[in-house]
């Protein structure tokens, strides 16, 4: 896709991930705009994957460990060719399969059932360890946000993959500062985050996590060190895109009103 | 009963080269010849429970079949959330080792006493639990638990155990097994309790109270079909574990008990609702509640 196609399917994105979330009622709209740069880079231009067969071997495999941020992740995997864009209108209605976070293995695309934060990172190492095993070339792309590095479990999934030389491994944080009640510098301090990973045997980027040549051209070049795994700590804004939702923590609850919606429009035309 | 399922283990991972033995930095004396023999179907995941499920569920999407194994309070407590997320709701084909059933690792503690296992774990959708009562019941058990795809825990005692059964017995998952048969007097145990249930059967035959004695090795599903059809003619029907009266074996036949209705006394041997601060070996604490052999046919014969 080129440059100015995709430019232009990003804005889409945004303004369909705005106004499903005010038709169906859905929440976490600053979180799913936060990663939406990251996860079209990785869709668009940088992961091997097969739309028609979804389980396909060869296939890269992403998981949104991250998992409140699911339509951002539904939106893209429609118009990647996942499944119908018509389904996303089903957006945790009744029966529908796109659930508030993502379930593992009914919709296509969706690699893992996430949305307790903490344990989609264990679940991509044991991915990537089983592909090492196996000897296959596939690359596993696990999408962490800043809040869910409170947990514990990250940093056990970080020491196991770091010693288990995962470098067939990639974390992206979405390092937009903001979680659910306040600022991550006031909850718990991640900083020196950079140097938290480094020391836990990763090989670390850090730079925009909306531009995507950057992107692009950052996340095709992994594994950064060969033998560790790789983490682009990806400084993200909350809400980005919007000029009154852009790092305002009320929007990782809100759902937009129909006045919400008509201004993000107008913002992103 | 470890020695027991290495031995299984090892003849599984020759067989089979998508089992992997994934263990909690523990088995010091145990496990050096398997992780010999199978460097690549071995992994120690360390001191990280949690970590260790959510690696074992990933490795299960990639068409691998983790066995994890620990003690018993490590496998069930620690990880429970990754055991409910990660596996038991997308029904992955892990399994989950606990070791030290009850009081078997009785002088370290409450922290590594597993008596609430059975009853945390049954709650979880799609989780099936094994807890075979001797090295016999332990291979139809083993045998099974790869048979069935899914998330399944098994439940072994830290020590040894003398073969209760003559020859294997038929062994199908969700079954009970009658060990001693019965006419309307019954003990229906699990685990290790199955020896003791035997004895103290035994002991009631001479006092002129012949009471049967039916093994339960699967405790998730239970065997509704063999519990309602006994209710309809037993007059006595007691539960036996190495497990809190709470939550474990008792209590998922006295569900089937209390919906199928029953004319039968019913009551739930166990051990109590209380944390145990004292050291001791298994023996002690066993008699100290009340559950040697002797002290469950008296308790019996109060009863009925």
């Amino acid at each position: 896709m080129t440059t100015s196609k995709i430019t232009q399917l990003i804005r889409q994105m945004r303004r369909e991930i705005i106004a499903i979330s005010h038709r169906n009622h859905g929440s976490h709209v600053g979180s799913s705009l936060s990663i939406i740069d990251i996860l079209a880079a990785l869709y668009f231009n940088v992961m091997d994957v097969y739309p028609s067969q979804p389980w396909h071997p060869k296939r890269d495999r992403f998981i949104l460990s991250k998992g409140h941020a699911a339509l951002a992740l539904y939106t893209v995997l429609a118009h990647r060719g996942f499944f119908p864009l018509r389904r996303l209108q089903t957006f945790i209605k009744d029966g529908s399969l796109l659930v508030g976070h993502p379930e593992g293995r009914t919709l296509p695309g969706v690699e893992a059932t996430t949305g307790s934060l903490g344990h989609g990172l264990s679940v991509s190492a044991g991915m990537a360890l089983a592909a090492k095993r196996r000897g296959s070339r596939n690359r596993i792309f696990v999408l962490l946000s800043d809040g869910e590095c409170d947990e514990g479990e990250v940093w056990e999934a970080a020491l196991f993959a770091a010693h288990h030389k995962l470098d067939n491994l990639t974390v992206i944080l979405d390092y937009n500062k903001l979680q659910a009640l306040g600022n991550t510098n006031v909850v718990l301090e991640l900083e020196p985050f950079a140097s938290k990973w480094q020391s836990f045997g990763f090989s670390v980027r850090q730079h925009g996590g909306h531009d995507m040549a950057t992107l692009t051209k950052t996340l095709s070049r992994v594994p950064f060190t060969k033998n560790k795994p790789s983490v682009l700590i990806a400084q993200t804004t909350m809400g980005k895109g919007v000029s009154f939702m852009e790092d305002k923590l009320a929007w990782h609850y809100l759902e937009p009103t129909k006045e919400h919606l008509e201004r993000a429009q107008g913002e992103l035309r | 009963m470890r020695n027991n399922l290495l031995a299984l283990l090892a003849k599984k991972v020759s067989a089979d080269k998508s089992v992997v033995f994934i263990v909690g930095d523990l088995g010091y004396g145990l496990v050096e010849p398997f992780m010999k023999q199978f460097p690549k179907q071995f992994l120690n995941a360390g001191v990280a429970e949690g970590n260790m499920v959510g690696v074992a569920a990933g490795m299960s999407l990639e068409g691998f079949t983790p066995v994890c194994y620990t003690i018993g309070t490590f496998m069930s407590l620690r990880p429970l959330e990754q055991i409910r997320d990660d596996v038991c709701v997308r029904n992955l084909n892990v399994k989950l080792i606990g070791i030290g059933a009850g009081y078997g690792y009785s002088i370290y503690g409450p922290t590594h006493h597993s008596n609430d296992d059975i009853g945390i774990l049954r709650n979880l959708p799609n989780m099936v639990i094994l807890s075979p009562a001797d090295p016999l019941e332990l291979k139809g058990a083993f045998r099974v638990m790869f048979s069935h795809k899914g998330p399944v825990y098994l439940r072994l005692p830290r020590r040894s155990v003398e073969p209760i059964h003559t020859r294997t017995p038929h062994f199908k998952l969700g079954k009970s097994i009658i060990v001693k048969p019965g006419q309307d007097r019954f003990i229906f145990a699990t685990g290790t309790m199955v020896t003791n249930a035997l004895v103290a059967a035994k002991q009631l035959d001479i006092q002129g109270k012949p009471t049967g004695v039916v093994s339960f090795p699967t405790i998730k599903p239970i065997d509704h079909n063999f519990i309602a059809n006994v209710a309809k003619r037993a007059k006595l029907i007691v539960t036996l574990e190495p497990h809190s009266v709470i939550g474990g074996l008792g209590s998922a036949v006295a569900e089937v008990l209390s919906e199928a209705g029953t004319k039968a006394r019913f009551k739930r041997f166990g051990y109590p609702d209380q944390f145990v601060h004292v050291a001791g070996t298994e023996k002690y604490l066993e008699k100290k509640f009340g559950l040697d052999p002797g002290s469950v046919a008296r308790h019996i014969t109060k009863l009925f």
